[in-house]
């Protein structure tokens, strides 16, 4: 038990620390981030619908080289980095758009990081 | 009203029956491939802009690629010198299908269906064409022999090189959404996120990592999920 003086006051107990100021803001701010579906929930009941995730392979027949793209869900607006921003804010139909990895690519140089050298080439992509 | 603004699919009914055709003629060889010809598989086509003029790449349902995909046959190969019988000039000519992880994945067409004639498909002369696949030597080099338990975890037959500042790295594992698991050229195993970006060892070696998988310790669906709730 700890004991919290208030100016004026005699020693009273009135909190304890787990009801601290900073730890009751805190939770507050947890609580408020981890309202809503993460990225994680969201994609699990997206792809449980009646969307069909796709395929589309990119292959080049002269070379036999080939990049396996499939459906993902990209972060169009509030990107997941966005430590502020609460989890209904990010994880909605309206931000999580479904594309193929080169759109991915094509609009997220940070995805674009993730591509084989020669699609990046191929596609002119950017990436930080 | 919102039929409108859907975005029309390229293939018709006439590219199944031209498939269904071509690998029904096939299907002595290629026994695999005709059940993969069905609208719920194939969802569409786009003209290929790496092939020649009449190549193109399905798109093809996810949900049934592990129904259909069997990573014993070669990562990719081209069926060529399939001969079907042309109306209009009078001679055969030549089609080519796309065969990727033993799944039916494109194929190269230079007439109209409606030249062709589907009864006369000569198989006689089909060849394959085979690539060398460096990223995947590569890895299978620094692996080594993977227990077959761990293999159905992994996507090694699937694997690329990623090349950031970080360094190279060859994916092991495609966790979805633009996200890897990824081992470098000493057999450290790397966690790869995009969003919020993150290239971050996991193990230090190849053998930590499998001993990880075997006990429990380490479970892949677990560490990408911890890491997307953040």
């Amino acid at each position: 038990m700890q004991t919290f003086l208030i100016p004026g006051g005699a020693g009273v107990k009135i909190f304890q620390r787990g009801f601290s100021l900073r730890n009751t803001l805190t939770s507050i701010r947890s609580g408020f981030l981890n309202l809503g579906k993460s990225f994680s929930q969201y994609k699990a009941l997206y792809w449980a619908g009646k969307a069909k995730p796709s395929l589309t392979p990119i292959i080049n027949p002269k070379t036999g080289q080939v990049w396996k793209q499939y459906t993902e869900l990209h972060h169009r607006f509030i990107p997941q980095r966005w430590k502020w921003a609460p989890n209904w804010l990010k994880n909605n139909r309206f931000n999580l758009k479904p594309v193929s990895s080169l759109q991915h690519a094509q609009m997220d140089p940070f995805r674009a990081r993730f591509v084989p050298k020669w699609v990046k080439e191929m596609y002119n992509l950017t990436w930080k | 009203m919102f039929n409108l603004f859907r975005k029309k699919k390229m293939i018709q009914e006439n590219d199944y029956i031209f498939l269904k055709a071509l690998t029904k003629a096939l299907s002595y060889k290629y026994p695999y491939l005709l059940p993969q010809v069905s609208k719920e598989f194939i969802l569409d086509k786009t003209p290929n802009q790496l092939g020649d003029i009449g190549t193109y790449t399905f798109t093809l349902n996810a949900k049934l690629e592990s129904k259909y995909s069997n990573k014993s046959l070669p990562q990719f190969f081209i069926i060529k010198d399939i001969s079907i019988w042309n109306n209009l000039k009078g001679k055969f000519e030549q089609i080519e299908l796309h065969i990727l992880d033993g799944m039916i994945a494109g194929f190269k067409v230079t007439s109209e269906y409606s030249d062709l004639d589907l009864k006369k498909i000569d198989t006689s002369n089909v060849k394959e064409k085979h690539f060398n696949n460096e990223d995947k030597e590569t890895l299978k080099k620094i692996t080594g022999n993977i227990p077959s338990d761990f293999l159905s975890q992994l996507d090694i037959e699937d694997t690329f090189k990623i090349e950031v500042p970080e360094g190279e790295f060859y994916v092991i594992k495609n966790l979805e959404d633009g996200n890897y698991l990824s081992m470098d050229k000493k057999g450290a195993v790397y966690g790869m996120m995009h969003d919020p970006y993150l290239v971050k060892k996991i193990f230090d070696d190849k053998n930590a990592f499998f001993e990880a998988l075997k006990y429990g310790e380490f479970n892949i669906y677990e560490y990408f999920n911890k890491k997307m709730s953040l």
